[in-house]
């Protein structure tokens, strides 16, 4: 493939940016405390704190640049690149900055935010390069509008086949299309875990994880149908249910997968507002008492 | 019988002009009755426009052709049209006939008999044709099918409800009937034959499925026919149909049927009173006169099928024809739009006699009939080239007045363009469909390849004929010579010309061939020596998926691609797996003719593919000369070899090739391909697409088909010859010279032609979206639907006036930076490439 | 409660299609998603959108969050419901109608055929962005919490610190501070960051520091700290840096800050020459300089010939000789075969006269009583030890012998004395038997014969300087040079000689001869105070090079090792606690 995901963005050109603005912040950090101790507040501690805070505000700019969709100014996979790499260097920046002074203050505060958001970055990158792989095998072509189709589909077929057959087998059948449980809250998602239920023999609400047990449930009726006329039917149904857990896991998997994807997301923008709004304190504050 | 000096069949646009003119006329003579008739065998008028949707936005295109009837026309609803109209009709109360259909026309000028359906006819002098070119619906053809049980179409299936009804017909809108009324219904569909062999994919799968669903309520008859359709008893279904079927007769008891057998088209009719047209093309229009008559004298033909689609043209021509049966020889409307054609012109005589200077100077133009070459030069662009000086800013300073002139007017200035001598017509790579016509003076060509052979073209000859014909961006360099005058014609100009021209057909696609020889063989052979040869080889047309060529068979002839692709297939262990892919201009099979007769390679047309033939006789006659360009040829065959080589030994690239063909890429020249690889789902893409085109997303990321990481969205891939460019009466799609298809937003009519036309889904009929919040609104406080089309957005009342128009992907022409989808990509998975790409997007990457 | 869910769809020919379902619950739950009572799937309906129960007498129908029915073509989030109310959810429509006998609702449900396949997915909650995530409400949530936690609390509680006391713990703008104070500090001021932090947005002031820190000049001239980077007033936060780690860096123990002027003799700052130094070592350090006494004499009549004033003079350590009209022979007192301690016999150490000052840097000045009294006593009259003179003193001295001899003569009986046997006249002791005269005539005989002996003999001139201006008149003829000690040599330097008392395997006298020859000092004008090669001895700047003569004694005696390390402070204050004077007052 042509395509280059965004460390290889243009031969991996801002991983020269992030190697040379690490070996130039560490330089920086060397000459400082002979004189008097490294810190924020030497001037190389100031130089490395203007140029960290720029740094921040510069990445948090991705999130604006990448809703300019009018801008030429790059593209966004190149700064998403660069936002990567240079994200890393400032981790490093800012740590020679603060020359690993720490303490419950709001400078320590903001320096754990940004560690914050740079890690679930870090987490973000690599879902971003693992996951999608997954995910297309997993929707093997069909998306997930199609999938859901499928199922809606098949549970009007249940439904009506369900219809020809005993009272309790129907109540199972349908139970368990309207008790199957898909998605849900977050941690659900994430989890992927099934809070499926469906009603059993003398009409228990028993849990239908993976639908299995209302499979079992029907299969177990096929040797001892009450008339032969049902004994097709039923077969019909076990088919029809096991393509709906078939579907049912893709559309799992799907969930989770996309869930997964996502996820860093919730910690990273937010962190990074917080982290915008410290920032300001830590310089604020810096001079509050200068 | 009651006898009319003109009978107008059909009241569509022009048949309502032509009438309301007759009847003012009348009036203005006192004469006690009518002069004329107006004959509709629909129970309304204007039948075409009566079945839009409701409310649909018709447009009053060409905005530069002023109109010239009795009855009103203006941008505007469905509705107001059809009132307005009707209120006209009663206003001259003109003398119209509906439910006559008119079955025959006998006769001769002055003295023609037309018959109905309903057994009466009618006595005229002239009689004028605006049937346009709907047709009437083919009928059932069996007993009873009049008594209105039967329809022959379906407007709403919403409308019906738990009823039987019986779908006539194995086509799509049969089948698409059928499913849209099984939702409520119980649906028979009568099915000639075996299957549904003329269906669609999608529609075939859907409906075979839905028969087979024990649930559904969508039942068919195979190998059915109706033979009789009986009153229902009473409290039962209204009617009974007898079906025989290979079981034997059955009785349907139903509430309605429907037939979709598919239209008549009006030619045969037209032919049986005598009218010839030029082939057989379905597409063809009869010849005319400039005054509208056909070689059957006393019969006109005006409208759409005159092949005048629009209704301005149409409703102009109506009131011409009748002026010209009276005698009164009238300049037609489009008169004053030649005066600026042609003001530019270094030539000081009146526009007819000029008109006929040029069609007697130029070979091609003499085959036109006088209409159709007034129709192509005002559809065409002008210029003249002047040698840089005073006479040059003299000549461009008049057109500078005259342009801010017309402007003030109001009007859209459609004037002859003044160039200097020396400057570029066109250069190599652009994308560039017209075709162009030297009226005088001289156009010099260089080709494109080193060292540059220049050709210099005169007084009647053409050029620009390959991208015409192959849709491939231009080979050569053209410069405006000493005191051009040059005509460029649009490219569906032409294309309506040709169909309806055989002999200009001929002439181009014979110096198609003669320079197509001149550029892969002998670059400086002249027309004269090429013509024989290129009159000997053949041009063969091949379907998509057919066969051109197999391996393994000895061939004696290699093929020029004239436009269309072809995929070169190697069978490897039971592995049918692509090696290359060709297109338009490129030669295939020429190791048969260069030393190994047997073929290597299966090849097979991806798209529909027209190639050129050359035998071993023509080949070795070319080749043999002393200045054949044989080398180039050389590189190329072990070039492909290569090529060819390294795909056979990775069958996986080949299989995705072979999938990429499968998705019409064949043609494609600019494609996003997205790989999935990469693609976290985002949607970023869309959302630029949508912020970048006024809030509506052109492109559809998750849709469309994936194979092996390579995911093909549902965008447009702007085909080398663009399937929706084919009919699109206002000519508002357009190709930029850099390739990319686009529409212009204002002049599309939303007629709906091109969605229809596309075969990738790519264009959608869309009302424009409302306005948004600005970014920061929404990033701070949420406003709105954030970037993005808004999905299920209510369309302003301003945007549902102005109806839905077509959108599609543009490729962000003139946007700088290029297509935004892949700028706005943060993973790099969307890329677009073009078919010189492919071989990359299959190769694994280096390192 | 039962309810009558009564489906209804109505065909083309208006005759109503009806099946009835039966529900006994609570909760009329109404949403797309399957699990609903009444399951209605289209486009704006949520996967639990309504609710329908009944509170007391009355049926309420409550939406779901953030969604919104239309009842009556009125969008409400919540209201009763009476028979007849038509409820609009997407394309379906529900009405309240009459319940049946053993029904307590009956709902009417009219379906739309709308359905979508693209809606069935709303059904579900299948995107985290329909979950309660969300990026914009937490970016604001922690931003705000930011805010308050570390802009706003502070403010306020430094506001009103100002009025009442609160309790340590409560944060306040210490969580401003951006590291610990040093324990002084930190002791001193506890949290108050206002006790330096005067003004916000102003740099610590000196005055802030002042107000304890009461302080000396700099060692430099402001005129001339002007020529340098650091200003005329440097503030002091400019070196002394607080909230840093480690707390210990508050005072610049490093060289790098003295090097900064003092490095390149080149960086001569205006008309100041400086010497250059680059560390302590032989070649980075300059040799040391001496601050001398040195006295001239005074010209002039009607000036004692005594009189002398004294100058500071500069001088090399090798070379130099100082006059403190001092006689004192090291050699000689520290030779115990010439002198040995009067209580126990034994030699004499440093210490019987050189004791330390409390600070351990220099020594006590060196005086008659403290040093030598206890050997050398004033007595003049062997026949009379207990008389003394009193030293220092010379008018009275001859005062004394006057009075003293005019008595003895006049009234021999007031002055008798211890008997000494020996044969001679009866009635006359020993002087009288030297003169004969009137006893006046005698006693002042007697006494210029005291006053030769003790000024130009055997008593002050044996350790002072006496100038005999041989004028007739007694008490001006002779005159005593007065005494000047030198008790700091090296005033710009901080020595402190208690830690040297002991160097490596030295102790005592000889640690203190390691670098003082005393006992080769035969005269006192000998300046035993040794120059730098000694530090350079044992010390350098840079723990690894070596002392420039490994055979020097000192070294020799230590034995060799890494040096020990000396940054300049450690010798040389920056903020000398006052002009240090070189010279101690004698007597």
């Amino acid at each position: 493939m042509i395509h280059e995901n965004i460390l290889r963005y243009q031969r991996g050109k801002y991983a020269w940016w992030f190697l040379w603005s690490v070996l130039g912040a560490t330089l920086l950090y060397l000459t400082e405390g002979y004189s008097l101790p490294a810190s924020g507040g030497t001037w190389q501690g100031y130089v490395l704190g203007t140029v960290g805070s720029g740094l921040i505000v510069w990445l948090a700019l991705l999130g604006i640049r990448k809703r300019r969709y009018s801008s030429t100014l790059g593209t966004v996979q190149g700064w998403a690149s660069a936002h990567v790499y240079l994200g890393t260097a400032l981790f490093v920046i800012a740590t020679l900055h603060c020359a690993m002074q720490f303490g419950f203050n709001v400078h320590t505060v903001a320096y754990v935010l940004m560690c914050i958001v740079i890690f679930s970055g870090f987490y973000g990158i690599y879902v971003y390069l693992r996951l999608p792989q997954r995910v297309t095998e997993n929707q093997a072509g069909g998306n997930r509008s199609e999938l859901f189709a499928e199922l809606f589909s098949l549970d009007t077929q249940l439904r009506s086949l369900s219809k020809k057959t005993s009272p309790d087998i129907q109540i199972s059948v349908t139970s368990s299309i309207e008790r199957t449980a898909i998605g849900g809250g977050w941690v659900a998602q994430l989890l992927g875990t099934d809070e499926s239920w469906f009603v059993g023999s003398d009409s228990k609400l028993l849990p239908n994880e993976d639908q299995q047990p209302v499979i079992d449930f029907v299969a177990d009726r096929l040797p001892r149908a009450d008339k032969a006329a049902e004994v097709p039917m039923l077969h019909e149904l076990v088919v029809h249910l096991c393509r709906r857990q078939a579907i049912l896991r893709r559309i799992r998997r799907d969930i989770r997968l996309r869930a997964l994807l996502q996820i860093w997301l919730y910690v990273h923008i937010p962190m990074t507002a917080a982290l915008l709004v410290a920032l300001v304190l830590h310089i604020l504050s810096t001079f509050f008492y200068w | 019988m009651d006898k009319f000096k003109i009978a107008i069949i059909g009241a569509g646009p022009a048949g309502m002009s032509a009438a309301a003119h007759a009847a003012s006329m009348d009036s203005n003579a006192k004469r006690p009755a009518p002069s004329y008739v107006l004959l509709e065998g629909f129970n309304a008028h204007a039948k075409t426009i009566q079945r839009y949707q409701k409310g649909k936005h018709v447009m009053a295109e060409p905005g530069f052709l002023d109109l010239r009837s009795e009855i009103r026309f203006a941008a505007g609803s469905r509705e107001q049209l059809l009132n307005n109209w009707s209120d006209d009709l009663k206003r001259f109360s003109v003398n119209i006939k509906f439910n006559a259909d008119v079955t025959k026309v006998s006769g001769t000028r002055g003295a023609f008999t037309i018959s109905t359906a309903d057994g009466r006819s009618i006595a005229a002098e002239h009689v004028v044709l605006a049937i346009g070119l709907e047709g009437n619906p083919r009928k059932l053809g069996c007993v009873g099918e009049d008594d209105g049980a039967v329809q022959y179409q379906l407007d709403d299936p919403k409308e019906y409800k738990k009823e039987t009804i019986l779908v006539v017909g194995a086509g799509d809108s049969a089948i698409e009937n059928a499913l849209a009324l099984s939702e409520n219904n119980t649906v028979w569909i009568i099915n000639r034959g075996k299957e549904f062999s003329r269906a669609k994919e999608g529609n075939l799968n859907a409906v075979v499925s839905a028969i087979s669903d024990p649930v559904s309520s969508l039942k068919c008859h195979y190998e059915a026919t109706i033979k009789e359709i009986r009153e229902g008893n009473q409290g039962g279904e209204p009617w009974v149909a007898i079906v025989n079927t290979p079981a034997g007769q059955v009785k349907v008891p139903c509430h309605r049927i429907i037939a979709r057998l598919g239209a008549i088209p009006p030619r045969k009719f037209v032919e049986s009173i005598g009218i010839k047209f030029p082939n057989d093309r379905p597409d063809a229009i009869p010849n005319l006169d400039s005054e509208y008559q056909t070689n059957v004298p006393g019969v006109y033909i005006v409208g759409a099928l005159a092949g005048y689609p629009l209704i301005k043209q149409a409703i102009n021509q109506g009131y011409d024809v009748v002026e010209y049966i009276h005698g009164n020889k009238i300049r037609p409307a489009d008169h004053p739009l030649l005066e600026q054609r042609l003001a530019a012109l270094p030539y000081e005589m009146d526009i007819d006699t000029c008109l006929k200077q040029f069609q007697l100077r130029i070979p091609m133009f003499r085959q036109l009939n006088a209409l159709a070459f007034r129709e192509l030069l005002i559809e065409s662009e002008m210029f003249a080239s002047y040698p840089a000086g005073d006479l040059y800013e003299e000549q461009s300073r008049r057109a500078a007045q005259a342009r801010a002139k017309l402007t003030r007017e109001g009007r859209s200035p459609r004037l002859t363009r003044v160039i200097r001598e020396g400057e570029v017509i066109y250069s190599p790579g652009e994308f560039g469909t017209s075709f162009y016509t030297i009226i005088d003076g001289e156009v010099i060509l260089k080709s494109n390849d080193d060292p540059p052979v220049t050709q210099r073209f005169a007084r009647g000859e053409f050029f620009g004929e390959t991208s015409l014909l192959s849709g491939r961006p231009r080979q050569e360099l053209a410069i405006a010579g000493a005191g051009c005058v040059v005509v460029e014609t649009p490219r569906r100009t032409m294309i309506k010309l040709m169909n309806s021209n055989e002999e200009v057909r001929r002439g181009i696609e014979w110096v198609f061939i003669v320079r197509e020889l001149q550029r892969h063989f002998i670059p400086t052979a002249t027309t004269r020596e090429l013509r024989d040869v290129a009159g000997r080889v053949g041009l063969r047309t091949y379907r998509s998926g057919e066969t051109i060529y197999t391996e393994g068979s000895t061939g004696n002839s290699l093929y020029l691609i004239r436009s269309g692709g072809v995929a070169l297939n190697r069978q490897r262990a039971d592995v049918n797996a692509m090696v290359s892919e060709t297109r338009s201009g490129e030669l295939i099979g020429q190791m048969a003719l260069m030393g190994d007769p047997i073929r290597r390679e299966t090849a097979v047309a991806t798209v529909v593919t027209e190639v050129i033939e050359i035998k071993r006789a023509e080949f070795a006659e070319l080749t043999q000369r002393a200045d054949a360009r044989f080398k180039p040829l050389q590189t190329k065959v072990s070039r492909h070899a290569i090529e060819n080589a390294r795909m056979q030994v990775r069958p996986e690239a080949g299989t995705v090739m072979s999938f990429l063909m499968n998705q019409g890429l064949g043609e494609a020249t600019d494609v996003l391909i997205i790989n999935e690889e990469l693609c976290v789902g985002c949607d970023n893409c869309e959302k630029a697409c949508a912020e970048t085109h006024q809030g509506i997303s052109r492109l559809n990321r998750e849709a469309g088909a994936t194979f092996a990481n390579v995911h093909v969205p549902i965008a447009c891939r702007h085909c080398e010859q663009p399937h929706c460019m084919k009919d699109c009466p206002p000519n508002a799609i357009r190709r930029s010279e850099s390739g990319e298809v686009y529409i212009n937003h204002d002049t599309c009519i939303g007629c709906g032609n091109c969605e229809a036309n596309c075969p990738y889904d790519v264009i959608k009929m869309t009302y424009d979206a409302p306005p948004k919040p600005a970014l920061w609104s929404w990033l701070l406080w949420g406003k709105g639907t954030g970037p993005g089309e808004e999905p299920h957005f209510k369309p302003t009342d301003a945007a549902k006036s102005g109806g839905k128009k077509a959108a599609k992907c543009d490729a962000c022409v003139g946007q700088a930076g290029g297509p935004a989808c892949v700028r706005a990509c943060p993973t790099g998975a969307a890329l677009r490439v073009g078919p010189e790409q492919f071989i990359d997007l299959v190769e694994e990457r280096k390192r | 409660m039962d309810v009558l869910i009564r489906e209804l769809r109505i065909a083309t020919d208006g005759t109503p299609e009806i099946t009835d379902k039966e529900f006994s619950g609570d909760n009329v739950t109404i949403g797309c998603a399957p699990n609903q009572v009444i399951q209605l799937i289209g486009f704006g309906i949520a996967a639990e959108h309504a609710i329908i129960n009944r509170a007391a007498s009355d049926i309420k129908i409550t939406c779901c969050d953030d969604e919104q029915i239309t009842i009556n073509q009125r969008s409400v989030i919540n209201a009763t419901l009476h028979r007849g109310d038509t409820i609009a959810l997407g394309a379906h429509r529900l009405r309240l109608i009459a319940a049946p006998s053993g029904f307590d609702i009956a709902i009417e449900v009219q379906l739309s055929d709308k359905v979508d396949s693209s809606e069935f997915e709303g059904a579900f909650q299948t995107e985290l962005k329909k979950t309660r995530l969300n990026k914009r409400s937490t970016a604001w949530l922690s931003s705000v919490i930011v805010l308050i936690l570390f802009l706003g609390i502070p403010l306020f509680l430094v506001g009103v610190r100002h009025f009442v006391h609160l309790p340590e713990w409560l944060p306040g703008d210490r969580l401003w501070s951006p590291g610990p104070l040093s324990a002084a500090h930190q002791h001193a001021m506890g949290n108050d960051c206002s006790s330096c932090h005067k003004v916000l947005f102003q740099r610590v002031t000196d005055a802030a520091c002042t107000k304890c820190h009461v302080l000396a000049t700099d060692h430099v001239r402001p005129e001339h700290l002007a020529l340098t980077t650091l200003g005329d007033k440097p503030r002091c936060a400019t070196c002394h840096r607080e909230h840093v780690e480690p707390v210990s860096r508050l005072i610049v123990a490093d060289n790098g800050m003295c090097k900064g002027c003092h490095a390149k003799s080149s960086k001569a700052f205006g008309t100041l020459q400086i010497k250059e130094v680059d560390g302590f070592s032989s070649k980075a350090h300059p040799e040391f300089t001496l601050h001398l006494l040195q006295s001239t004499p005074m010209k002039g009549d009607h000036i004692a010939a005594n009189a002398v004033e004294w100058r500071e003079v500069i001088a090399s350590p090798a070379t130099a000789t100082e006059d403190s009209h001092l006689k004192f022979p090291h050699a000689v007192h520290l030779d115990p075969a010439h002198v040995t301690r009067l209580n126990d016999g034994k030699p004499m150490s440093c210490l019987n006269c050189h004791q330390l000052n409390d600070d351990g840097q220099q020594f006590k000045p060196v005086t008659m009583q403290s040093a030598c009294a206890d050997c050398h006593d004033l007595a003049f009259d062997t026949t009379n030890p207990a008389r003394q003179l009193p030293h220092g003193k010379p008018r009275e001295v001859i005062q004394m012998l006057q009075e003293y001899y005019a008595a003895k003569y006049l009234d021999p009986t007031a002055v008798r004395a211890v008997q000494v046997e020996r044969r001679r006249i009866p009635g006359r002791d020993a002087e009288q038997e030297g003169c004969d005269g009137p006893p006046m005539v005698c006693a002042r005989q007697e006494t210029a014969r005291q006053v030769e002996i003790q000024f130009n003999v055997r008593g002050c001139v044996t350790c002072h300087q006496v100038v005999d201006t041989q004028s007739s008149e007694l008490a001006s003829r002779y005159q005593v040079m007065p005494i000047r000690l030198t008790s700091n040599y090296y005033p710009d330097a901080r020595f402190l000689h208690r830690s040297h008392f002991i160097q490596g395997n030295l102790s005592g006298d000889d640690a203190c001869n390691s670098c003082h020859q005393a006992k080769k000092s035969e005269r006192s004008q000998d300046v035993m105070v040794p120059g730098i090669d000694h530090c350079l001895a044992c010390h350098s700047s840079r723990a690894d090079d070596h002392a420039p003569d490994s055979q020097h004694s000192v070294a020799a005696a230590i034995g060799h090792g890494t040096n020990i390390v000396l940054g300049c402070i450690q010798c040389h204050d920056y903020h000398p606690a006052q002009k240090p004077k070189i010279a101690a007052n004698a007597n």
